[in-house]
């Protein structure tokens, strides 16, 4: 029994992992195509924050996820310093939670 | 002096010119006077809309204040006045043939006057951090970067990173719109963050912005703006121009639309500068569009063509991230996918691009396994543009896929016509080639391109060995390649060598000196290309762009504000060998020449805040100054600037405002008709021409052609 449970949470591991990683994947793709990596990388100011320091500014915070999709796609100041983020009204709902979601982690390669 | 009597034939003739006023039925001629008297060395400008495309003409008073446009087409013109120490002259209107008395307007204060200054009078008050800021010790110190280890790493910044696209300076620049400020609630800081993010170029101005703080950047750039609209004026003032800057003739037509920008033009092939004569202007769009803008200056008439691109898959700039525009909104302006960034006519009349075919990632003949003999030596797995040629006669388009980048095109005068090309950023490390007989023989692309490392013999054998990488030891049983790659490129005239130039470090954003490369190719370049590297001389630096003259000598522009000439034969030292791996062996082969205009204060004032895209050699005497002439892109003076007996003249073009171009090429139309039958050719090369004049959206990229008459009333 014992071992049929660890078996059982080994595969939901190895697939939420897998999952995980094209979604990962997907997501830094989907940053490079949407001209985030322009004004951002993972670690340390570029133009904007880096994404490591915001998913560190956010963690555990309810209501984080929502808060930034609002902030990317409307725009934002202040929170990081003078430099404003443009508004992306181009960057569907979907891609926004898939964005910032991923940021929220860390942003991690895999 | 004795005069011979050709001489004095030559000054009667000019004499009774003058006081008869003998224009021709397609002239304007007549005198310029202001409450002074006379105004010597002040433009008189004519423009119509009456022809197909919007036409106009510029000349200079000579020192009595006459002048004469010579060789206008039948229309309705408006003539006016501008000139330093002015302010425009009412415009009236006047016809071929005409005679006119026009009245200049004295400035009435110095703010007036300073309007019609060239842009660098107004960007040379920028503020550059001081000497001592350097190194930078980042956002928490002083905010300047700690990779800006030096001031000219900022200077080449503001200028090969920000002023190579803008006409820095102009009034569209130095002040901020309305829009801008009311996005940054007032804050200039904010309101040019916002305009740094404005439109489609907005990626690239980040990367520029980031090298530059992006904090302290943006509060330099905001502080410049904020102290002129406080009414700082200039603390240097332009000459009137003088001497043979008055025989010159500018002719400009508008060409593509006011939402297009153009990065270059062409007339002719640079080595033979009779082919295609009256024939098309053949622009390069670069990002804008894919619709390649034509002038035909016989009929002036403005037409385009549009470049196909191989790859369906080819991304469009519509989907580039931007902000808003003060001029155009939320709208995308841009859809071009072909990156059409310069061109190049061949020998029978056909015109080659460097532009985009496909997505960056290379077939896979480019990448490593494959049996390409230049794959096997440095496989590329990426290249962003590509090539394609246009015949005019069949009206067919030929696409090729190229391994390498490219971005500058010249012909080589070999017997495979080989295209020789420049990549533009250093990050390939690869000079790319085209063998266009081969190519167009076959059609095989695959067999007709090559491209080598840029390898440097620093065991001094005298041939290609194995070599050690770019950061790694000398190694004296091997040579040493160098990471960089060609951005301005040329085939020497006198021999088989390909001349190239790498960016400095505020183009490249590497921490490695911009160089003049002499590669050699050898019987099988791939394998025995060889190359010698040359460090601008202490205290200069940022090459950009370079043209070979007759003899060999090498010309370039220097961002730390120099024209420059390299002589080969003037070193003294050996060319191979260890102590050539970084390009410091050879400081006697350089000659300096100073670009007129203000230097940025707290900067060595031995060089100037002017800075020039690009330089070309007029092998044959196109413009009328000579053979051998060098002529640069001056963008701060807004101005073709030309070394004539060692001494700089400077052809600025006052109309539109913010004259920005990026090189020439120079055409002779008819040998026998004097200089009426010879010119030099260039286009608007600002990204912005909403930029221009007074900041308009109804400003159309244009094409100039200038010429140089024996003097200031010739027609």
């Amino acid at each position: 029994m014992k071992k049929r449970i660890s078996l059982g949470l080994l595969l939901v591991s190895f697939g939420t992992a897998s999952a995980f990683a094209q979604t990962n994947q997907e997501a830094a793709a989907l940053a490079n195509q949407s001209g985030c990596l322009v004004c951002h990388k993972a670690d340390g100011k570029l133009v904007g924050p880096g994404f490591k320091e915001v998913a560190e500014k956010y963690k555990d915070q309810p209501g984080a996820l929502e808060m930034l999709i609002q902030k990317v796609k409307k725009g934002g100041a202040g929170t990081w310093g003078r430099i404003p983020m443009p508004a992306h009204p181009q960057l569907s709902d979907e891609s926004l939670n898939t964005l910032v979601s991923w940021v929220l982690k860390g942003v991690p390669a895999q | 002096m004795r005069l011979s009597s050709l001489q004095v034939l030559l000054a009667t003739v000019y004499f009774f010119c003058g006081i008869a006023f003998a224009n021709a039925a397609s002239d304007i001629s007549g005198t310029v006077k202001s409450p002074k008297g006379p105004e010597a060395g002040v433009w008189v400008i004519a423009e119509t809309t009456d022809l197909p495309t919007k036409f106009g003409k510029i000349v200079v008073t000579d020192d009595q204040g006459r002048f004469l446009i010579p060789g206008l087409p039948s229309a309705n013109y408006q003539i006016w006045v501008r000139g330093y120490g002015l302010v425009d002259s009412t415009k009236v209107s006047a016809k071929p043939g005409d005679s006119l008395n026009l009245k200049a307007v004295i400035a009435p204060n110095a703010k007036a006057a300073a309007e019609y200054y060239p842009g660098m009078y107004w960007y040379s008050m920028l503020e550059i951090p001081k000497v001592s800021d350097f190194p930078g010790t980042g956002e928490k110190g002083n905010g300047v970067p700690p990779f800006m280890k030096q001031q000219y790493y900022w200077v080449d910044t503001v200028k090969n990173g920000c002023q190579s696209c803008h006409a820095l300076g102009s009034k569209g620049i130095r002040e901020v719109p309305e829009k801008f400020k009311q996005m940054g609630g007032g804050d200039s800081f904010a309101a040019w963050a916002h305009r740094t993010q404005a439109g489609q170029a907005m990626p690239y101005m980040a990367l520029v912005l980031g090298r530059l703080g992006p904090d302290k950047g943006l509060t330099l750039y905001a502080d410049w703006t904020d102290r002129i609209a406080k009414g700082e004026l200039p603390f240097a003032k332009p000459e009137r121009p003088k001497g043979i800057e008055r025989n010159a003739v500018y002719t400009m037509w508008d060409w593509s639309t006011p939402k297009y920008y153009m990065h270059d033009a062409i007339s002719t092939d640079k080595r033979n500068p009779k082919l295609n004569a009256n024939g098309l202007i053949y622009g390069a769009p670069e990002e804008s569009t894919d619709l390649v803008p034509t002038l035909d200056p016989a009929k002036h008439v403005a037409a385009q063509v549009r470049m196909p691109y191989i790859d369906p898959n080819t991304p469009s700039q519509k989907t580039t991230p931007m902000g808003p525009s003060a001029y155009w909104g939320d709208e995308a302006i841009w859809d071009g996918h072909t990156s059409i960034h310069n061109l190049i006519y061949d020998e029978t009349g056909r015109v080659w691009f460097a532009a985009r075919m496909g997505v960056a990632s290379n077939p896979d003949f480019c990448k490593a396994g494959s049996d390409h003999p230049s794959a096997k030596v440095v496989p590329l797995n990426e290249s962003v543009r590509h090539l394609s040629m246009y015949d005019p006669k069949t009206k067919e388009w030929s696409l090729i896929r190229t391994c390498f980048s490219t971005h500058h095109l010249y012909f080589a005068r070999d017997k495979d016509n080989t295209l020789w090309t420049s990549a533009g950023p250093p990050g390939s490390g690869v000079v790319g080639w085209l063998n266009t007989k081969k190519y167009l023989e076959t059609k095989d692309e695959k067999a007709s391109q090559g491209w080598t490392p840029i390898i440097v013999d620093t065991n001094g054998n005298g041939k290609r060995d194995a070599w050690v990488g770019p950061n790694d030891p000398l190694d004296p049983n091997k040579d040493k390649r160098i990471m960089a790659a060609f951005y301005g490129v040329q085939p020497s005239p006198i021999d088989d060598s390909i001349w190239g130039q790498a960016m400095d470090v505020g183009f490249s954003r590497i921490d490695q000196p911009g160089y003049l490369i002499r590669l050699t190719p050898g019987s099988d370049p791939s394998n025995t290309a060889l190359a010698e590297i040359f460090q601008p001389p202490e205290g200069t630096f940022g090459s950009r762009g370079l043209d070979v003259d007759s003899k060999g000598v090498l010309w370039t522009v220097l961002s730390s504000g120099h024209m420059a000439s390299f002589d080969r034969n003037k070193c003294k030292g050996p060319m191979n060998g260890p102590t050539t791996a970084e390009g410091k062996h050879c400081p006697e082969g350089w000659t300096l020449y100073r670009l007129p205009g203000p230097q940025f204060k707290g900067v060595d004032p031995k060089g100037s805040a002017d800075g020039a895209y690009y330089i070309w050699v007029d092998l044959y005497n196109t413009l009328g100054l000579g053979k051998d002439v060098p002529i640069a892109s001056s963008n701060g003076g807004e101005a073709l600037v030309a070394l004539v007996d060692g001494k700089l003249i400077s052809l600025h073009v006052p109309y539109p405002m913010g004259f920005f171009t990026k090189n020439v090429d120079g055409r002779i139309d008819d040998e026998n008709a004097g200089w009426k039958g010879r010119g030099v050719w260039t286009t608007t090369g600002t990204r912005a021409p909403f930029h221009s004049g007074d900041g308009s959206k109804d400003q159309n990229p244009k094409v100039f052609k200038v010429q140089i008459r024996p003097n200031p009333l010739a027609n």
